[in-house]
């Protein structure tokens, strides 16, 4: 028991890092973030940039290197692209509330407030 | 101590001829493909907006399909409901059929505007500069370790005389391809001012009267299309790129092409 | 939709026009350096001066060169191309330069050096106009950014006389 346990182990694990890993790649890349979180994520962008830009010019100028300025700029875009890319979770702190169907039910939608069902009513007959 | 420009000459490359290729398709093309991709964020964006009512409709959907499994569903009810349904689908079809007239419309519209301001800037750069291709991207390694290939160089094309050391583009009778090279002897007549001009690429062994045309000893004024006053590394890679391999172009023309039709979420 | 491709590529066009902005400034950093460039050039010897069967006259030299061109470079600085023409009048030609001696220097350590050479590039004037001929020598240099625009100058030191006959 004892030594099977011991064999299977890390295939379980290697199993369940790997179910882990898709769908973490998934919430990475493929979710959208939500509304704060899109905020964020290009103030972010934006600010990582200009601060990177200035400190790479800046010290590009200091040590008379243009290497230099050019490689701390690309060190920063990668940064920032790790940063900012990725749908980290800490994007996604304010996520939309959708109404459940079965409390949609018991509200019904507001009929006069929306244009829609306005518009919807010749298509109705 | 120093370098000579002979020292660093390189096997045989006596007589390269420094050519480049006009930017001129190729900006546009680069203008057009930036400007797809933001037309393209654009889009989406709009989309977001006009998006409301369409998930509003999906929403009504997936809310009747799950009401669909209660049994307590009175027939009356159901019917309405499925009016409501029909009434729905209906407005989708026309809300996305709308927006997609209204997209290509805005697309080709947006389309439009992008070849044309690429042109307007084109022309003005001509304009401005006085010369017929202000931007050129170098092809070969005669003036090398200063311009390699696949460097941009700004031309100038000014009234103020041809002098020694400057860096001027030039067209030889019978060459299709104009060159970039150094000029290193000048004449200057005192009566009419016209110019002997005498040039050299910074790699090469000897001068270039062997790219001249049969005969030619001197470059005159009109041989002279403009002078490279400025310079930018690396970016005519793109144009070499493009020119050499066509199959990328096409890909890339390809796969912005499909982009712009299927970003409809 | 801010999805993951509206991001790659916003960040793509704000760090591209970024990186084009410090390379302007770059450029234009440039301005701030004032050169002090200096350099002096002999004629060592005047190894022959001769008429061409077509009629133009030519000398060949030997130069002494020596400058310190370290100045000129800045951290926007590829190369620093230099060149020594000699420059004069004569009754057709209101300008006649003549390249005789170039070189590239690629770095600041080697911006300081002298040289010993005859010319490299043949002094041959248009027509027999050199015999008695007073003329300058000008070192001119040619500084080649990393990127923007490039920059021209040149010192002229005037004075100097070819033989009045054929040797």
């Amino acid at each position: 028991m004892n030594s099977c346990d011991l064999l299977t182990t890390p295939h379980y694990i290697f199993k369940s890092l790997s179910a882990f890993n898709i769908i973490f790649f998934l919430l990475l890349f493929c979710l959208q973030m939500d509304w704060q979180g899109q905020k964020l994520a290009e103030q972010l962008m934006q600010i990582m940039l200009l601060a990177f830009a200035v400190i790479a010019f800046a010290s590009g100028y200091v040590m008379a290197s243009f290497q230099m300025m050019i490689l701390i700029y690309a060190g920063g875009v990668v940064l920032t692209t790790l940063l900012t890319i990725p749908n980290w979770p800490f994007f996604n702190r304010h996520p939309l509330v959708w109404l459940d169907s079965s409390e949609a039910e018991k509200h019904p939608k507001p009929q006069p407030s929306s244009n829609v069902t306005q518009k919807k009513k010749p298509v109705k007959k | 101590m120093y370098m000579s420009a002979r020292d660093k000459n390189k096997k045989s490359n006596n007589g390269r001829a420094s050519s480049y290729s006009s930017w001129q398709p190729h900006i546009i093309m680069a203008l057009n493909i930036v400007a797809l991709i933001r037309n393209i964020n654009v889009l989406t964006l709009k989309r977001v907006k006009s998006k409301g009512e369409l998930r509003f409709g999906v929403e009504v959907k997936l809310g009747l399909g799950s009401s669909n499994h209660r049994l307590l569903r009175s027939a009356l009810k159901r019917r309405r409901e499925e009016a409501t349904t029909m009434g729905w689908i209906g407005e989708t079809v026309d809300s996305i059929k709308s927006l997609q007239i209204r997209q290509v419309l805005t697309q080709a519209v947006s389309l439009g505007m992008i070849v044309t301001s690429a042109l307007i800037i084109w022309k003005a750069l001509m304009c401005i500069t006085g010369s017929e291709s202000p931007v050129v991207v170098v092809l070969s390694g005669s003036m090398e370790p200063g311009f390699k290939r696949g460097d941009i160089l700004f031309l100038h094309m000014s009234k103020d005389p041809i002098r020694a050391g400057e860096i001027v583009v030039f067209n030889v009778d019978g060459r299709e391809i104009p060159i970039v090279h150094r000029v290193i002897k000048v004449h200057e007549r005192e009566d009419t001012g016209e110019v002997d001009v005498l040039t050299k690429g910074d790699n090469n062994y000897g001068d270039d009267r062997l790219l001249y045309a049969h005969g030619q000893l001197w470059l005159q004024r009109h041989h002279i299309m403009g002078r490279a006053v400025g310079f930018l590394p690396y970016v005519g890679w793109v144009t070499i790129i493009m020119t050499e391999k066509p199959i990328i172009k096409y890909i890339l023309i390809g796969a912005l092409g499909l982009l712009v039709i299927t970003s409809k979420d | 939709m801010h999805s993951f491709g509206y991001r790659a590529n916003a960040l793509l066009t704000f760090s591209i026009t970024i990186l084009a902005l410090m390379c302007a400034m770059a450029s234009l950093s440039d301005n701030f350096n004032s050169p002090t460039p200096s350099a002096q050039v002999q004629v060592l010897n005047i190894n022959w001066f001769q008429k061409q069967p077509n009629g133009n006259d030519e000398v060949s030299m030997t130069l002494n060169i020596s400058a310190d061109l370290q100045s000129l470079f800045t951290w926007n600085t590829k190369q620093v191309f230099v060149f020594l023409a000699a420059e004069y009048e004569t009754p057709k030609n209101s300008l006649n330069q003549i390249s005789l001696w170039d070189g590239i220097i690629p770095s600041k350590e080697h911006a300081k050096f002298w040289i010993h050479t005859s010319n490299k590039y043949r002094f041959i004037d248009q027509g027999s106009n050199l015999r008695g001929k007073e003329y300058n020598l000008t070192m001119h240099w040619h500084v080649m950014p990393k990127t923007g625009k490039m920059s021209a100058d040149k010192i002229v030191m005037p004075g100097y006389r070819l033989p009045v006959e054929y040797r």
